[in-house]
């Protein structure tokens, strides 16, 4: 059952539209990224659900209520911020018990509260502690519980971790989503990294230009991308551009190459149209000139052009026949693979997605 | 490497020895002499020229430094912090540009031509009490530029564009996010300045009030000039000491300026207090 509706959400800042007929649906309890490149609206959008901008256009429903018109504090909705916000004239347990007090609460309830949210929060010692005084990572800990205090019905978190380092960061995304699933609270998390909202989403909103791409979960975001900007920004994605040989029996040219493609992803395409074929970098089997190699029904020729050490895999850049091609291999085969070494290339149709040779075409 | 560094440290040194020198001449030789001629009486080591300086004369014009650096203080403070908000929160950048550089001069615009100015127009011959007499209205006697009254209009007119340039930066400082914070939480308006903002603000306002305490302590040239020996206060005591016109003692004038220094060391002290507080936002 839906319990956050945004509908055909519209805000433009001088002239310029910042957000363009945004519509989501979340289930209570279901945890929700807003996730795209810097200027492209995720943000804007979450300060207009939070009441803190005004949309031109559209409506915020709340279960069975429109909110647009309640002031900020009356729209039942806890806000984490990029830079925390914490008023650095209180301590961590007066920061939390902010909210609370406004409210009017009984003190012996903000007594025992305060201490639970710490706890939740996993830092119950530094109560007495002054902001500045805590570290970025802990310091967010404490908007996080300032942020539940009140109780919200939806929990909106703006960037919450961009401020702090990769460790802290992968640590407290962790705890982020514990809190949220320990709670069973609705999130709309906004933010720019592809990989945290991948780990921690129940399902992913790719924005462009203040528009929707896809809204999927993130298993399908990085296995079907609906365009080519989310192919491009979700992860490497190798785009070859191709044109349709044999639409019906999923059939591309790709350069010399034919390229056998899910004769489903071709099936709206006509024979002659330029199409672009998607394929993920680990989709690509290599071997050495010399062997037999995998069997597969894309087998091409390539010379490795540059080799890169990323850790658990490493990339090679290869040259397929004046084209560029990324394939990622594991770490451990690397010595097979050097640079200037003639090798195979080898894929099934099943890992190619295909979509017209358009800037953001629809997914075919 | 390692002599190169020592090449340039030494440079540094050396760039920076007529500075030392210049502090050493006219700031730490003239508080020792200040010391040694404060404590010393009748050619031997003594607190004689601090009993002297605490004859009733002598405690009335403390009394009446002290009360003027404080009044004109907090009347910098809070109409500097009201000026200085409509500045911030102005939406013509020319406007804040206009007010900011007005500020900038008039807070500079002080001594014996700040003194001249309110005479001219506020004198009993002044151009604004000659105007106003036209229109019915008597600024004298009642009112009179040579007095406490009128010294303290003319502190406050550089002391509230100093407090502008001072709090400027920390209204600036006020971020967003804290009155949104507080917005989400529940807070009214009202509630955010009294529970938020004005708590955050307070070391700055403190400060800047020490700083407006000081300024205005120190002050002489605006206060001999406007109203000459008919206000009693310390500095003119001091310059009066000096001169020697009435009466020539020089130790008990050191013995005040020691005393004057110990108040200022004070704000100084009180302000670097509050600026080192945990609670203080992060610059």
């Amino acid at each position: 059952m839906t319990y956050v509706e945004l509908k055909s959400l519209n805000k433009t800042f001088a002239g310029k539209p910042a957000v363009r007929d945004f519509w989501l649906s979340m289930e209570k309890g279901e945890f929700v990224s807003l996730l795209g490149p810097s200027g492209c609206g995720k943000s804007t959008t979450l300060r207009m659900v939070a009441g803190f901008e005004e949309p031109d256009s559209g409506e915020v429903w709340l279960g069975d209520q429109n909110v647009l018109d309640l002031p900020p504090h009356r729209r039942g909705m806890g806000m984490v911020f990029q830079s925390y916000a914490l008023f650095p004239h209180l301590t961590a347990w007066n920061n939390v018990a902010f909210g609370l007090r406004i409210a009017g609460r009984p003190a012996g309830e903000i007594r025992r509260r305060v201490p639970e949210l710490l706890e939740l929060v996993g830092l119950r010692e530094a109560g007495g502690q002054y902001p500045r005084q805590l570290s970025g990572g802990q310091q967010q800990r404490v908007a996080l519980a300032r942020a539940l205090a009140i109780e919200p019905r939806v929990l909106l978190l703006d960037e919450p971790l961009s401020a702090l380092d990769a460790v802290v960061r992968v640590t407290l995304r962790e705890e982020i989503r514990r809190i949220q699933s320990t709670l069973g609270i609705t999130t709309l998390y906004v933010t720019h990294d592809q990989e945290e909202a991948l780990a921690i989403s129940d399902r992913v909103v790719v924005m462009r230009d203040g528009g929707v791409e896809q809204v999927v979960t993130p298993e399908a975001v990085y296995a079907e991308p609906a365009t080519r900007f989310v192919a491009t920004f979700i992860g490497k994605m190798n785009q070859l551009t191709c044109v349709v040989e044999r639409a019906r029996e999923g059939r591309v040219r790709w350069g010399d190459h034919r390229l056998a493609v899910p004769p489903a992803a071709t099936a709206r395409l006509a024979d002659g149209q330029a199409a672009v074929v998607l394929v993920r970098p680990e989709a690509v089997a290599v071997a050495a000139a010399d062997a037999e190699g995998p069997a597969g029904e894309n087998r091409v020729s390539a010379t490795i052009e540059l080799v890169t050490f990323l850790g658990p895999v490493t990339r090679l850049s290869l040259d397929v026949g004046g084209r560029r091609l990324l394939v990622d291999i594991t770490t451990g085969d690397r010595g097979r693979f050097p640079r200037g070494v003639s090798v195979h290339l080898v894929f099934p149709a099943a890992a190619c997605r295909v979509l017209a040779d358009e800037a953001s075409g629809e997914p075919r | 490497m390692n002599s190169r560094r020592h090449r340039l440290r030494r440079a540094a040194w050396l760039v920076l020895a007529p500075f030392f020198l210049f502090g050493l001449a006219f700031e730490i030789l003239p508080v020792l002499t200040l010391v040694r001629s404060s404590f010393t009486a009748e050619g031997g080591w003594s607190l004689a020229n601090f009993g002297r300086a605490f004859t009733p004369v002598m405690v009335a014009s403390f009394r009446n430094s002290l009360q003027l650096s404080a009044s004109t203080a907090l009347l910098g403070v809070v109409g500097g912090t009201a000026v200085a908000y409509a500045i911030v929160t102005a939406r013509s950048r020319f406007v804040r540009d206009a007010l900011t550089a007005l500020a900038d001069v008039t807070a500079n615009f002080g001594g014996a031509p700040l003194a001249f100015a309110f005479i001219i127009t506020l004198g009993s011959t002044g151009v604004v009490t000659l105007l106003l007499k036209a229109v019915g209205v008597s600024l004298y006697p009642s009112f009179r530029i040579y007095s406490v009254s009128g010294l303290t209009i003319a502190y406050v007119y550089f002391q509230l564009p100093l407090m502008i340039l001072l709090i400027v930066p920390a209204l600036l400082g006020l971020r967003r996010e804290w009155r949104e914070a507080a917005t989400n939480l529940g807070a009214t308006r009202a509630q955010y300045w009294r529970r938020v903002a004005i708590p955050i603000l307070a070391p700055s306002l403190l400060g800047s009030f020490l700083l407006l305490f000081a300024n205005a302590f120190g002050a002489y040239a605006t206060a001999w000039t406007l109203t000459g020996p008919d206000v009693n206060l310390v500095t003119v005591q001091i310059a009066a000491l000096v001169r020697g016109e009435v009466q020539l003692d020089p130790a008990l004038a050191d013995a005040l300026a020691l005393v004057s220094l110990g108040v200022m060391a004070m704000c100084v002290a009180g302000y670097r207090w509050l600026a080192t507080r945990p609670w203080m936002a992060a610059p």
